[in-house]
């Protein structure tokens, strides 16, 4: 087992989360490699530590719930609307005629 | 009478349901105000963080699997949203060049005092705000992996990388939080 290996994995291992038969591996590796033992040495000191340092009990403040949905609507509010593609419509329907009226039209009628 | 599982509220929110989407804020408010809160290091901002998270998760709803479960999904925007926060307020604070980053208000202990596997109120402070300092994506890592108590195979779903990877952010903040600690004057030994 390598170095890599074991220091990449060596959290998973204090936390008892890795597979048996690799923990095993792992166990083996450190009670001979001075530096990943140190490395497991120092994780250790602070991984308790930290983990206990970080649970918080702390609540939202109430009305959390409202200000969200408050924020969700006035952002779909804001949102622009979809172009109407009817509009679309009208105005490539207007440039057909247009360019019909001008280019086409005066051709027409002079074959009359 | 079952409640309604989070994908199937979900699923109804990401077509439209507002009342869904609120059910699902309701359900998840606590967990994502105490990963902001761990993540910004003040009540003020996990506040706005939290809204701002929640805003992004029913922005990305569409991208959501329903196949999957929600919560590793709501975790991950949740703190990804919490790291861009993060690093839009170091942005702020690195071009405000005069006024420094937030001191860290506790005061060194005078003599190295060692942590014990029991942690004084004065060594808890100490390691928050030193938190506050480590890296945001190690300071990620370690948010979901200690205030949500997830296994690494849950670390790795949430963070949406290699369980190794997910292993390994947490290692390096922990050995950030010991050096930064060390620098403060705390003898950090077992």
């Amino acid at each position: 087992m390598r170095c890599g290996y074991v220091q990449r994995h060596i959290v998973v291992f204090l936390e008892n989360q890795m597979p048996p038969d690799v923990a095993e591996k792992i166990k083996s590796h450190l009670s001979w490699c001075k530096h990943c033992s140190d490395v497991a040495k120092q994780v250790e000191e602070v991984r308790q530590p930290v983990k206990d340092s970080m649970g918080v009990d702390i609540e939202p403040p109430p009305g959390m719930v409202q200000s969200v949905m408050a924020r969700i609507e006035n952002m779909d509010q804001a949102a622009p609307a979809p172009p109407d593609r009817r509009y679309a419509f009208i105005a490539v329907l207007a440039i057909i005629v247009l360019f019909l009226a001008i280019f086409v039209v005066p051709k027409i009628l002079k074959l009359y | 009478m079952t409640e309604e599982s989070d994908e199937r509220l979900a699923s109804r929110a990401m077509s439209g349901d507002r009342g869904a989407f609120e059910s699902l804020v309701m359900r998840h408010r606590v967990r994502v105000f105490r990963i902001c809160y761990r993540m910004a290091g003040n009540t003020n901002d996990a506040e706005d963080w939290t809204q701002e998270c929640f805003v992004r998760i029913w922005t990305q709803l569409k991208a959501f699997d329903t196949s999957r479960s929600f919560e590793p999904w709501m975790l991950r925007v949740t703190s990804n949203t919490c790291i861009n926060l993060s690093k839009s307020r170091l942005g702020v604070r690195s071009k405000m060049a005069s006024t420094p980053f937030e001191e860290i208000n506790i005061a060194a202990p005078k003599l190295a005092e060692p942590f014990e596997q029991t942690v004084s109120n004065q060594q808890k402070a100490a390691i928050a705000d030193v938190l506050t300092t480590v890296s945001p994506v190690l300071r990620q890592a370690l948010t979901l992996w200690a205030v949500e108590q997830l296994t690494f195979k849950e670390l790795a779903d949430a963070l949406g990388v290699p369980l190794s990877t997910a292993a390994q952010r947490v290692r390096r903040g922990l050995m950030q939080v010991r050096g930064k600690l060390a620098n403060k004057g705390y003898e950090v030994r077992s």
